[in-house]
């Protein structure tokens, strides 16, 4: 049955040059030195969400942003990341995105055992010590599938699990 | 067990089929009245056939992969997979391992599948979303058939995904992310609501909320749960979104009707509404040229129905129809 419509309202925008220049900051960290030319959006909720329109879906902005004016858009296009404070945190989704376009160089590989930790969201071993702490890595497995996002714990010398694709089980759908 | 030496013959009255369905396969006197009413002693094999869940099946993503680099990889994992030849991507789980299950697997994970059943391949075939064009999933669910509509759009055009659901709206934001899709729209709002939107669609699928009696072998407590006053409240939502549908279908668009219900009161009775309302309407077959599949006709023209015990698959009515191009908005 139909129920527990939810009335709030948030308007999807353009990002002010603040913004911008925050997700500028994270690509740039991460050897994606070009903000992509493409549309995105800002959503208002209690956090604030990036959102993504790639050139094929790019009918799919302008339609987001007339029904955001009177209806309660839940998501739309590719969810890119957000922002906490002034800082933006990209999604795997984003940067999975670029690295399949070629746009994204901060991966590693992992072996067969780790891939299966890593997917049952647990931090691994550094596969590599020529990592740089400040980036976020798409973790790759053997056969080049992207499994999450991990930051490095230099301390620790292990991979922080930041994101990794076993959450679409863990959360139950 | 139940013993089909004592069940009626073709001959028997419907109440002697209805006193079967309650004491041999634990129904209601309500659905069994109905089901009796219905398909008469066809209802009795029905009952039989729906006394296991169906066969597993699954939709290759080509948003992700391809069918022939999934099939190598799930072989290696222990699946054997056989194909459906009447739906694009599709595939019978004819054997799985014990672990992972089909539905844990790391190519699940990565959106190289969806489990679904071929009948809702098939509905989403049907709405055949023109090139560009903006499509609306009126009963978006968890996003089964929205995923697929974005995959044969390829990520193209626009869909807009409407179900008013938390929690289910949540479980579609994920399913769109996890199988790659990026031309989706997700509102939670009331499907009847949705000609408030001022858009006009070029096509428009509407999945609707049903007494899910074509799901008996999956969800074997309907058979006690279903109730007189169910069926009456989903009837009125069903023709309710049916009408709001119809009046953001553009004139020409093509509207697929379906639910998971053996009623035709869910069916029949509720398209043949929209018939009247269409004047000139149109049926149109959901069949591609060339290619069949297992069904019934159902009642309406170009209507088509799928039996458990007949085919071997879900219970499902689905029905296509045009608006006219004339048609007065």
């Amino acid at each position: 049955m139909q129920d527990q419509e939810t009335h709030r309202i948030s308007k999807l925008r353009r990002l002010d040059p603040k913004e911008r220049a925050a997700v500028v900051e994270e690509l740039a960290r991460n050897g994606s030195p070009v903000l992509p030319t493409y549309p995105m959006l800002i959503h208002d909720l209690r956090y604030k969400e990036l959102l993504i329109y790639p050139p094929t879906s790019s009918k799919v902005e302008g339609l987001s942003v007339q029904l955001s004016r009177l209806h309660n858009v839940y998501f739309s296009g590719l969810y890119g990341g957000s922002f906490r404070g002034q800082k933006f945190h990209i999604s795997m989704d984003f940067a999975e995105y670029l690295y399949l376009g070629g746009h994204w160089t901060s991966v590693l590989k992992v072996d067969e055992v780790d891939e299966r930790a890593f997917l049952y969201g647990r931090d691994i071993s550094l596969p590599s010590s020529a990592l740089e702490a400040r980036r976020t890595y798409l973790v790759l497995g053997p056969s080049a599938d992207v499994l999450g996002l991990a930051r490095i714990d230099p301390k620790r010398m292990r991979l922080l699990n930041l994101i990794d694709k076993g959450w679409y089980l863990r959360r139950g759908h | 067990m139940a013993n089909l030496d004592n069940h009626p013959r073709p001959t028997d009255s419907i109440m002697d089929i209805e006193t079967t369905l309650i004491r041999d396969f634990g129904f209601n006197e309500f659905l069994a009245r109905k089901l009796a009413t219905q398909l008469g002693s066809e209802s009795i094999r029905l009952a039989k056939a729906e006394g296991e869940p169906p066969k597993k099946s699954l939709r290759v993503n080509t948003l992700k992969t391809t069918d022939e680099r999934l099939l190598s990889r799930l072989r290696v994992r222990g699946f054997e997979l056989s194909k459906i030849d009447w739906v694009k991507h599709g595939y019978w789980i004819e054997s799985s391992p014990n672990r992972p299950s089909a539905g844990a697997t790391h190519e699940y994970l990565f959106g190289h599948y969806f489990l679904q059943s071929p009948v809702s391949m098939l509905i989403a075939e049907s709405v055949e979303p023109p090139a560009g064009g903006t499509i609306l999933d009126l009963a978006a669910g968890v996003g089964g058939k929205s995923t697929h509509l974005c995959q044969i759009m390829m990520n193209a055009g626009a869909l807009v995904a409407v179900e008013p659901r938390r929690e289910r709206v949540s479980a579609l934001r994920s399913n769109l992310s996890r199988m790659g899709c990026t031309n989706a729209v997700v509102l939670q709002m009331d499907g009847r609501s949705v000609s408030n939107l001022g858009i006009k669609f070029d096509a428009v699928l509407l999945d609707a909320p049903c007494t899910a009696t074509g799901l008996l072998g999956i969800y074997p407590r309907l058979k006690q749960r279903t109730t007189e006053d169910d069926l009456t409240q989903l009837q009125r939502l069903q023709a309710s979104l049916l009408e709001r549908a119809w009046e953001v279908l553009a004139p020409g668009g093509a509207l697929v009707y379906s639910t998971c219900s053996l009623l035709k009161d869910e069916g029949e009775e509720v398209i043949s509404r929209a018939v009247e309302l269409g004047g000139k309407t149109e049926t149109l077959p959901i069949i591609k040229a060339g290619i069949g599949f297992p069904h019934v006709p159902g009642r309406i023209k170009n209507s088509v129905r799928f039996y458990r015990h007949l085919h071997n698959l879900e219970g499902f009515f689905v029905c296509k129809i045009r608006k006219p191009i004339e048609f007065p908005s």
